[in-house]
């Protein structure tokens, strides 16, 4: 369940007639070609180490970059 | 008789003899269409507005690279554009699905009848109010629900106002649509509709074929969906 809009369910990827679909959490539902796919794969892991981080930081009170 | 579906199983009883003739009389024309015609584009002016009377017709928006988004679906007995006539030009492009049969009333013609019928006026109003209520909801389908929610849901609507109209007996209804159509309404290419539309079958809840549609379960279709079809004042 979203809390105030943040996901903590993952969406589902599919390959189909060489499309990779993306279904959920919520309103997601795109296809994207494989490159674009394996671009959103590593902009998201990125994205997510980032976040990890500025909780950590939040936690410890240290301010963000 | 021309408005036969008009607002029926919505609040058809409300129209009185005399309105529903004056408004019989205020058909310019009846014709029939071939299908994929483009009957109204955007911005340009317009002087009549369009009822439906067999067939389906959309209502569409294109982007700057030509993709299509369907912001309606209209069945029979539907006013597909009366909202032209106060605004006068369309925002929007309307054009034809399959062959269709269409009336159009002019608004001259409206002008100086509805100062005559305020309980007439007030159900046309009614009548747009009803695409203002799905152009929310089709704004919900597509903010809030997944693929597979999505296309379930716009079949659920499409059966529900199918059904209101007699066209579908809540199981077994013709949508002449392509997986393309589909996907212009889901917001998802082709592929993925299949994808979904195999899914949905798998689950025994849907299938489509060459235009037909049956729904196995409809109640589980509405769960899936988070379908309730109140917006659409069927009954009442």
């Amino acid at each position: 369940m979203p809390r105030d809009g943040v996901f903590d369910e993952s969406g589902k990827a599919y390959a189909e007639e060489g499309q990779v679909m993306l279904d959920g959490p919520d309103g997601v539902a795109i296809s994207m070609t494989p490159d674009a796919a394996d671009e959103t794969g590593h902009e998201l892991i990125r994205a997510a180490s980032e976040a990890r981080e500025q909780i950590g930081e939040m936690k410890s009170g240290t301010p963000g970059g | 008789m021309i408005f036969a579906d008009f607002l029926r199983n919505r609040r058809r009883e409300q129209l009185s003899d005399q309105d529903l003739a004056a408004l019989e009389a205020s058909v310019s024309q009846v014709r029939k269409t071939h299908a994929r015609q483009i009957i109204a584009q955007a911005g340009e002016p317009i002087s009549c507005s369009t009822y439906l009377m067999d067939g389906f017709i959309c209502r569409y928006m294109d982007d700057r690279n030509g993709l299509r988004q369907l912001v309606a679906v209209h069945v029979p007995g539907d006013f597909v554009d009366l909202h032209g006539y106060p605004l006068r030009r369309l925002d929007h492009d309307v054009a034809t699905l399959g062959a269709c049969r269409i009336a159009l009333v002019p608004h001259a013609t409206l002008d100086r009848l509805l100062p005559e019928r305020p309980n007439l006026t007030k159900l046309l109003w009614f009548s747009t109010l009803l695409d203002a209520a799905m152009h929310r909801e089709w704004i919900f389908r597509l903010g809030r629900l997944d693929a597979v929610a999505r296309i379930g849901h716009f079949f659920c609507e499409m059966e529900a106002k199918l059904r209101a109209v007699g066209l579908s007996d809540g199981s077994r209804f013709t949508l002449p649509l392509t997986q393309a159509d589909l996907g212009e309404a889901c917001g998802m290419t082709s592929v993925h509709i299949n994808r979904m539309l195999r899914e949905l079958r798998e689950r025994k809840l849907l299938q489509m074929q060459r235009g037909k549609v049956t729904i196995f379960d409809l109640a589980a279709l509405r769960r899936l969906c988070d379908y309730d079809p109140s917006y659409l004042f069927i009954g009442g």
